[in-house]
């Protein structure tokens, strides 16, 4: 059964506030529901990447442009693009916001996403500082905040969104 | 099978396609030999040296087109290197990124290592490149004139086949910070 998106309209609303030159992503259950908006969006393009890693490249080539991209993926996603973050995102300080699923929480506990949540907090966090909201009832202002924050800190902003109990 | 003799140097080939646009594209070189040669070929503030993770540059080059759709984009890659991210073609061409190429270079080897084999060396890169942007989008490079590539629909893909460098690969010499400066200057200034 396909996983009922929560909060999809709250997050679109919030990344079409920061006025992104594009979003890229790959889907997860927790985001299927603001990828289809911003697929559907007329303001900015969503480029549907078959791996992860991809969208790193893309939102890199946008902020290389100096235009703001902003990459929908999952935890273990992100896990596959640590080269690509560290090599393209934090080497040339590119502002671009990652919104991460982060799957296998408290409230989140499939046993398949265990490990996964165990390598984001080890992995991704010894990386680059990574701040954490409950996708149902994230702040409005929560992308276009990220964006300010990755433009001052010259730096990908890395949110992870997660269930609350 | 391709004859090894008498075929371009990776940097004789990086001239001939950006030879083939009216105005300098942007373009986009994969980490290590692509880099180096693009710098040796035709430095220009509209080119963007990527070191990032091996085959990344497609991607890279998808972002920038998608932010400029008015202009060309070029994307360099090795054969090794696209190896490493072959589903950037696939991505591209559902993006439907008319004014992006993707040009594979392509001597059978990791240039850097001087003999050591890519995984695509028995590969038909032309005929993969025309199974996913169509066959009237994917040519070799040696089948190409400045008349012709204006009429191919994009997003559009060149196959280079290229001698086995016997020179050293230059040193790019640039910083993160003077790649990143000069380019989005380059990128607004359109």
């Amino acid at each position: 059964m396909a996983e009922q998106a929560s909060g999809g309209e709250r997050l679109y609303n919030s990344i079409a506030a920061a006025k992104p030159k594009l979003v890229t992503g790959v889907p997860d259950g927790m985001l299927a529901g603001a990828i289809m908006l911003c697929a559907q969006s007329k303001d900015f393009p969503y480029i549907a990447c078959a791996r992860e890693e991809e969208c790193i490249g893309v939102a890199s080539g946008a902020a290389m442009a100096g235009e703001r991209a902003v990459v929908l993926v999952q935890n273990a996603g992100l896990l596959n693009s640590l080269g690509a973050l560290a090599t393209m995102g934090i080497r040339y300080g590119l502002p671009f916001v990652v919104l991460t699923t982060n799957r296998g929480v408290l409230a989140d506990p499939n046993s398949y996403d265990i490990e996964k949540f165990m390598a984001f907090e080890s992995g991704v966090k010894a990386m680059t500082p990574v701040f954490s909201y409950p996708l149902a009832s994230m702040p409005e202002d929560l992308v276009p905040a990220a964006f300010k924050w990755a433009e001052a800190a010259r730096r990908p902003a890395v949110i992870a969104l997660e269930k609350s109990l | 099978m391709t004859d090894l003799k008498n075929l371009p140097s990776q940097k004789d080939a990086i001239a001939a396609a950006l030879k083939l646009y009216d105005k300098r594209p942007f373009a986009v070189s994969d980490i290590g030999s692509q880099t180096a040669w693009l710098k040796a070929a035709s430095h220009d503030a509209r080119n963007l040296y990527v070191s990032g993770p091996m085959g990344l540059a497609s991607s890279v080059a998808l972002g920038v087109a998608a932010c400029r759709p008015n202009e060309q984009v070029l994307a360099l890659c090795g054969d090794g290197a696209l190896a490493m991210n072959l589903s950037s073609l696939v991505t591209i061409q559902g993006a439907r990124q008319k004014n992006l190429a993707v040009i594979v270079l392509d001597n059978g080897v990791y240039e850097y290592t001087a003999s050591v084999p890519v995984p695509t060396r028995d590969l038909d890169w032309l005929a993969l490149g025309r199974s996913i942007f169509g066959a009237g989008s994917c040519f070799n490079l040696s089948d190409l004139t400045a008349e012709k590539w204006k009429s191919i629909p994009g997003p559009r893909m060149i196959v280079a086949d290229i001698a086995r460098s016997t020179e050293k690969t230059p040193a790019l010499g640039m910083s993160p910070a003077q790649i990143r400066a000069a380019f989005l200057e380059a990128s607004k200034a359109g």
